[in-house]
């Protein structure tokens, strides 16, 4: 019985040796509680490590906080006190300018990645984990560029759409409309989306016409970011 | 000096490493973490976790032939717990994410909650073992570590003993669970 258990939590029990494992465990009470303690002691074991390991980790973030705390206070006061300044000076000129660009920068957000990333270590998946993963840390640059050979293999619709956002966010307005005009109405998911960001690069390249043509389309048959297609609309 | 891969070190439990490798990459997951606006307290929650299974699954040597970086294995893990998070919370609505990894931790618990009363007794009572009992129960149970492993790890004169001394170990457990028996 002791064997079998042994070689059951250490994973190298033969074919044979399963078979009567799964047979015991059904028909032998005796055998059945001795699994049953033996699962719930691994279960103890297991949140009892993974506590000690965590108590660990917090004890890195306590000696953090201490010394980001000094530097917080001490340092950082003064800077705050222009920091909030400059902001607010900025408030003030933003609100007074509602020009195109400032329309942009107040309404682009790049799309987060909802893609998610897989952890597979097969080349294509992980060559597609590397650009999320670059796209989640901002590093558009890098994300570009593995977006693009992604498409060279395989054209998928959201690798347009991403190879896009870090387009725009590059300021490489002319290709990001290049992707986006790809996108077809049939990629129903991405199409809205790709309307939205095709109607305020329109705006950054001061083509307010093109952009309000896609807005209103955006608003009347689609439902992504209406209210602020709405919005944008009245301050065109 | 030998050689060490990073996945080795982590091991090896190098505080130092694990320091900076926790620290090097907080500032990224909470970049991440705040699209899904969540409560500070919970990204930091959640990040902890994620570096706890990143340990564990060195330790399991379940990493060992790592593709990517350390770095963005652990953001990684770090996403799908967030993924986790938002669907246990019915926060997000997520359908075309059922990988395997996505199971894999959304059954991630740490907390005494998870444990059943049996299980929180057994857990006090690991705890209170001696220092040998507890590594041998630890490389068994919780690293997954064969006998043969573990006679190596410990330096154990050969599988029968460290076979009696685990058995020691074990009725000891189930003594302070029914101390009349």
């Amino acid at each position: 019985m002791k064997e079998l258990l042994e070689k059951y939590f250490e994973n190298t029990l033969s074919t044979e040796e399963q078979l009567l494992f799964d047979e015991r465990l059904q028909n032998d009470k005796k055998f059945k509680e001795a699994f049953e303690f033996h699962a719930e002691l691994k279960n103890a074991v297991t949140i009892s490590e993974r506590q000690k390991i965590k108590s660990e980790i917090r004890s890195f973030e306590a000696q953090e906080k201490s010394t980001v705390k000094v530097f917080k206070f001490r340092k950082l006061l003064p800077y705050a006190a222009i920091l909030v300044i400059a902001i607010s000076t900025g408030l003030y000129f933003y609100a007074h300018q509602n020009t195109t660009d400032g329309l942009y920068a107040y309404h682009f957000e790049p799309y987060p990645n909802i893609e998610t990333s897989i952890l597979r270590s097969d080349g294509e998946r992980s060559l597609e984990n590397d650009a999320f993963t670059a796209y989640d840390l901002e590093d558009y640059k890098k994300a570009s560029g593995l977006f693009s050979k992604l498409l060279e293999k395989d054209p998928k619709v959201y690798f347009r759409f991403y190879k896009a956002m870090c387009l725009m966010q590059l300021e490489n307005f002319d290709l990001a409309l290049q992707q986006l005009d790809e996108i077809m109405p049939e990629n129903s998911e991405y199409y809205e989306k790709a309307i939205w960001f095709r109607a305020l690069t329109y705006l950054k390249l001061n083509e307010t016409d093109k952009s309000k043509q896609l807005l209103n389309q955006l608003v009347s048959k689609y439902t992504f970011k209406n209210v602020e297609a709405k919005k944008l609309l009245s301050e065109l | 000096m030998r050689y060490q891969s990073v996945v080795e070190r982590i091991k090896d439990n190098d505080s130092e490493l694990l320091k900076k490798i926790y620290l090097e990459n907080k500032l990224s997951f909470f970049k991440i973490a705040n699209q899904y606006r969540l409560p500070e307290d919970v990204i930091l929650d959640i990040y902890q976790d994620s570096m706890v299974a990143l340990i564990e699954n060195a330790r399991k040597n379940k990493i060992d032939d790592l593709q990517s970086s350390v770095n963005t294995y652990l953001i990684g893990i770090g996403k799908f717990m967030i993924f986790n998070y938002l669907k246990a919370n019915k926060k997000m609505r997520l359908e075309n994410i059922g990988s395997e990894n996505e199971v894999e931790y959304a059954n991630f618990s740490i907390d005494n909650e998870s444990l059943n009363k049996r299980e929180a007794a057994l857990k006090t009572a690991y705890e209170a073992l001696g220092k040998e009992c507890q590594q041998i129960i630890n490389l068994f149970y919780f690293e997954n570590k064969k006998l043969d492993e573990i006679q190596r790890i410990l330096d154990y004169e050969s599988k029968d003993v460290l076979k009696s001394q685990k058995s020691r170990c074990i009725s000891h457990l189930k003594k302070t669970l029914n101390p009349k028996k």
